[in-house]
């Protein structure tokens, strides 16, 4: 893969994986 | 509730349309717009949505017109809400015959129709159109009967579903369902990885690269934004109405910021993670990194379609596995289509005042009358015309009179307070910067750009489409490729495809006096290379003088349609006679069809609003 695509694709997949763990770990954590 | 939303939003949407936009629209050109989107419009959206439900719900509107009504006070605003009610109806209409192909695929996995045989070998690209009867070819389907008899199950299903008001047990069968199609993404995903070879036409790196590089040439152009912001609309369930009718159950002490941000994400990492990871890279793989922009211009789904079962079919156990990841996927869509037919349900019953059972009824004759037409007229691009005007512009269209409405009848301060009622998070202070001053002049901006590209380009303006196909295709077990061969130089392949479409523009023009389809048949001979010579064409009087044997090599020279035996192609195949049937199709009376389809029920609904409210209002000074 081109160096473009490896740091684009890197970076969208950090942002998604990161927000569906923070919204995980915010719904565990309750009220 | 986090759990529902999300498995309406997983699906098709994720798994079949997205792979399909981001080909169509250039891979890495695409995937820029596509997140800039979801961070400008898509989760601004979100939680304006979510409230906006809420909100209507403490005054009885399960649906936008009412919604809209209490956002604005103003006598216009209910009519603008109409929308929201006939986009669900038109989505329905396609969405449910996509999930009988879903279905209808799982039963392929299960007796092997798609399977190839010595002496007779499936080419998935064929198989699919000919399902869905578009291109001139019966290799596989005789007609269209097994497509109908798929849709009829399908909609009697969702006729089952809302008539006994079941969405329920729906809901907790989707609490197991759609955990197995996220296991089943990723042994796919994982799958696809492990292609690699000289057996295969392309590698998981040239689907990546084509999906992932980005691109800033194509930034300018406005159908690629339309396209990004459509999709983001579709994927997240934005601007169909049923986020504000979901919400509308919920009351102030209840979440809207964390559940919003919660179903966005949730649908976000199934879309860019297996979304991107699976039918992009699984076409590179089979079919070559140059064939993916023909798939992909054949239809949105067709990606998705072919290039799943091509997976599959490699997969040892195809027989169990294809036919749960097929039954899965139909199941994901089927949750879908009921949510998304919820705020059609919701008017009849809330605004019109009718009973469930009638509002059903009501219901699935409009969707059983309005899916006919898709069905038989699919190869005239009735469903991709469906799909471009309720699944993308009407979405657009839809979330920019909502976001309006929302900062500048209702207040963007109240809104604000209105979403933090009872929230488990604190939206960040800029996205209230980025609902009030760049989401809706953002969205205003592309879709006057894209309106004034689609005027000045006429592309509004159906016109007539060329199809081909061989016959006795099983025959072959190579594949039929369009596209620059390897010897082309640049400006060889940009003069054969000025020649191309010259014959092309032809041929559109006799079709258009003729006013009707016409149809013709070549004998062609493959040459050593692969390439087409084409000997005599029998066609009628009408085609006669514009498909000429010459003018019909030089059409298909020009697109590079050759043969390639199916590994690579590195062997050539001995010179063979071939019957190529083809079909020049006058689309415009179907698309107008169409079009007039979604006009009738969004007027239908304007009026019943109307009378609606004038009703109200008669009995409120009576």
């Amino acid at each position: 893969m081109n160096a473009g695509a490896i740091v684009f694709m890197a970076l969208t997949w950090i942002g998604v994986i990161g927000l569906t763990v923070f919204c995980f770990l915010r719904i565990m954590k309750g009220d | 509730m986090i759990l529902a939303a999300a498995g309406n939003a997983i699906g098709i949407g994720n798994l079949l349309r997205f792979p399909g936009q981001a080909a169509a629209n250039g891979g890495g050109a695409f995937m820029i717009p596509y997140v800039i989107s979801l961070l400008l419009f898509g989760l601004p959206m979100m939680w304006v949505a979510w409230t906006v439900g809420r909100y209507g719900g403490s005054f009885g509107h399960g649906t936008t017109p009412g919604m809209f009504d209490r956002l604005s006070r103003g006598p216009a605003a209910k009519y603008f809400g109409v929308i929201g009610v006939a986009l669900p109806l038109i989505f329905v209409l396609y969405y449910a015959y996509i999930e009988a192909w879903c279905l209808g695929y799982a039963w392929f996995s299960l007796n092997g129709s798609f399977l190839s045989t010595p002496g007779h070998y499936v080419d998935l690209r064929v198989f699919y159109d000919e399902f869905l009867g578009q291109g001139p070819t019966h290799n596989y389907f005789p007609g269209l009967s097994t497509a109908l008899v798929l849709a009829v199950i399908t909609l009697a299903a969702n006729a089952f579903v809302l008539y006994r008001g079941v969405a329920r047990g729906i809901e907790i069968l989707a609490k197991v369902a759609i955990p197995l199609l996220f296991v089943f993404c990723i042994v796919l995903a994982v799958r696809v990885c492990t292609l690699h070879g000289p057996d295969f036409r392309g590698s998981v790196v040239d689907g990546l690269n084509f999906i992932w590089t980005p691109q800033f040439d194509k930034l300018g152009d406005w159908n690629v934004w339309m396209a990004a912001a459509g999709q983001i609309f579709f994927t997240l369930s934005i601007g169909f109405g049923s986020l504000e009718c979901y919400a509308s159950y919920l009351r102030d002490r209840d979440d809207v910021a964390l559940t919003g941000l919660s179903t966005a994400s949730t649908n976000e990492f199934v879309e860019v993670i297996f979304g991107s990871m699976i039918a992009i890279p699984a076409a590179a793989v089979y079919f070559g990194r140059d064939q993916i922009d023909s798939i992909a211009t054949s239809g949105t789904f067709a990606i998705g379609m072919v290039s799943m079962p091509e997976i599959l079919r490699d997969i040892p156990g195809i027989q169990v596995f294809g036919t749960v990841w097929f039954l899965l996927l139909f199941f994901a869509a089927f949750t879908s289509s009921v949510a998304v037919a919820q705020p059609v349900m919701a008017f009849f019953q809330d605004e019109a005042k009718l009973k469930r059972p009638v509002a059903a009824v009501v219901l699935m004759l409009l969707w059983f009358f309005g899916t006919l037409p898709v069905l038989y007229f699919y190869r005239y691009g009735v469903l991709n015309e469906l799909d471009f005007w309720a699944g993308t512009i009407g979405l657009v269209v839809f979330a920019l009179i909502e976001v309006v409405l929302f900062n500048f009848m209702f207040g963007t301060e109240r809104g604000w307070k209105e979403m933090h009622k009872g929230a488990l998070i604190r939206v960040p202070g800029v996205f209230r910067f980025v609902v009030r001053w760049i989401t809706p002049p953002a969205l205003a901006l592309i879709l006057g750009g894209w309106f004034w590209g689609a005027i000045s380009n006429n592309t509004l303006i159906p016109r007539p489409i060329l199809q081909y196909g061989v016959v006795d295709r099983p025959d072959f077990p190579g594949q039929f490729v369009t596209g620059a061969q390897s010897g082309w130089s640049e400006t060889e392949a940009t003069r054969r495809q000025q020649d191309a479409n010259t014959v092309l523009e032809e041929v559109r023009q006799t079709v258009e006096q003729a006013h009707r389809d016409l149809t013709a048949e070549a004998d062609v001979r493959l040459l050593a290379d692969g390439t087409l010579r084409v000997e005599a064409v029998r066609a009628e009087r009408a085609l006669r003088d514009v498909l000429a044997p010459a003018a019909l090599e030089r059409y298909l020279g020009g697109l590079g349609y050759r043969y390639e035996i199916r590994k690579g192609g590195a062997a050539t195949p001995a010179a063979t006679q071939v019957t190529l049937r083809i079909e020049a199709l006058h689309t415009a009376p179907f698309i107008w069809m169409a079009r007039l389809l979604m006009l009738v029920f969004t007027v239908g609904f304007l009026i019943a609003v109307h009378a609606i409210w004038k009703d109200r209002a008669k009995e409120a000074t009576a």
